[in-house]
């Protein structure tokens, strides 16, 4: 699996610096593209390798279940 | 960012399709347990709200017709205040886009594709969705146009042919049967599908014919409406709220009830590809938002640099935001509409200060003439 992510990220940057190259952008274009870039390869592999890492859902459940329960009662 | 160009009628086109998408595919089970047989009128509740929601995206966004939302923004509230809106925008419309994705990678494994990994499934629309996004705004209006009839027509034929398999003797229990609890607890669940309207806040540079855009959107809430509750009548005609409330997907069990003349004996894909489609357009649609945020927040020349990264991201979370379809129903159904509700939310509270700061500067503007 990991294998296919850094074949994706490799292809993605392969073609992201050939189209910011043709579109001649600024040297501060590259830098965001490759840092955003940076972070999902980042995010992607640590999906697979932290498997109990905390989700976006867990803190919403967090931070909203208590409010739903209190305005509709439990709901089963 | 150059404007593009949607035309009214790719609006309405497109928000029908919206509307119809998740609601009847993956929420039809849960809402009718909460619901029953008031799921219509819970329905007809919740499109009048959108209806109010509409009014008051259209009312903000007409302020500044050819301005992005990002950019106006900081004129209404502070600065950090207003980027702080725009992060959670970012993260909602990705989060929403990621967490579709995940019921669609759900539906199809679990129904077809046994055995298949969710991440393949997963990878494969990501990939679909982030070409889409890359190619513009335009393109997935376009798409929506050229899909809808195609669209319709698989919808309306698996209506026709389910007619004749109908209880119709159940329909007595749509006037008899009321719960004040169901219906007050069903429309708050149904309403954040139809807010996703003030996603028009965010598109409304692109449009043409601006001042139409109350009138198409009324008129694809009611032709929207119109088409979902016609699938709402019927799967409860043939299952009652009972039997559709414990099957995970009852519109796939209703279109397997479907016998043509003895020898079209399945017609799954006519559904599959209704739902594979307004899934797709419907993630593909948050999806872009969220990318033209980031890009809009850099201040990009264009997103297209940034849609395959963020696709990367979008289908890792969608598959680590839960361990699995309880988890996931979970959160559906326990936190999800009091969390839209205060993403909805914001365009109201963007209006609401708009209207104020305009208020008082009339009125100094009004001292400062009298003295």
């Amino acid at each position: 699996m990991i294998m296919i992510i850094i074949l994706f990220f490799l292809f993605i940057f392969g073609y992201e610096w050939a189209y910011l190259k043709k579109k001649s952008r600024k040297r501060r274009t590259f830098w965001i593209v490759f840092c955003i870039m940076g972070m999902s390869f980042s995010y992607c592999i640590a999906t697979i390798v932290f498997k109990n890492m905390p989700s976006p859902n867990t803190l919403i459940q967090f931070l909203f279940t208590p409010i739903q329960q209190k305005i509709l009662g439990k709901v089963d | 960012m150059k404007a593009a160009q949607i035309s009214q009628n790719q609006l309405l086109l497109f928000l029908i399709l919206y509307f119809y998408s998740t609601l009847v595919g993956f929420s039809a089970s849960n809402l009718i347990h909460i619901s029953q047989y008031d799921t219509i009128l819970v329905l007809c509740i919740s499109g009048l709200t959108a209806g109010i929601y509409a009014y008051f995206t259209i009312k903000l966004a007409n302020r500044r017709p050819n301005e992005f939302f990002f950019h106006y923004g900081k004129d209404i509230f502070p600065q950090w205040i207003h980027i702080l809106f725009m992060g959670f925008y970012f993260f909602s419309f990705l989060h929403t886009s990621a967490f579709v994705l995940r019921e669609y990678e759900d539906f199809i494994v679990q129904t077809y594709l046994g055995g298949t990994p969710n991440w393949a499934v997963g990878g494969l629309l990501g990939m679909v969705v982030a070409v889409t996004a890359r190619s513009g705004i335009q393109t997935l209006f376009r798409t929506a146009q050229g899909l809808f009839f195609l669209i319709l027509i698989a919808d309306v034929s698996n209506t026709i042919f389910i007619g004749k398999e109908l209880k119709w003797d159940r329909w007595m229990a749509f006037i008899t049967n009321h719960s004040g609890h169901g219906i007050f607890a069903g429309t708050y669940t149904t309403i954040p599908f139809f807010g996703e309207v003030i996603v028009l806040v965010f598109i409304f540079p692109y449009l043409t014919q601006k001042n139409k855009t109350l009138k198409t959107v009324f008129w694809a809430i009611v032709l929207g409406l119109l088409l979902i509750i016609v699938n709402f009548v019927f799967l409860l005609l043939l299952f009652g709220p009972n039997l559709a409330s414990h099957i995970t997907y009852p519109m796939l069990e209703m279109v397997r009830y479907i016998r043509i003349a003895d020898f079209i004996e399945n017609l799954d894909p006519f559904l599959i590809s209704i739902w594979s489609t307004t899934v797709y357009l419907k993630i593909s649609l948050l999806f872009f938002l969220s990318v033209q945020i980031l890009a809009q927040f850099f201040r990009l020349k264009d997103h297209r640099p940034l849609t395959f990264s963020l696709a990367a991201v979008m289908v890792a979370l969608s598959l680590q935001m839960s361990g699995g379809s309880a988890a996931l129903t979970s959160f559906y159904t326990n936190s999800w509409a009091t969390y839209s509700y205060f993403i909805e939310g914001i365009p109201i509270l963007y209006l609401l200060m708009d209207t104020l700061k305009r208020f008082i500067k009339k009125r100094s503007a009004k001292n400062n003439k009298g003295m």
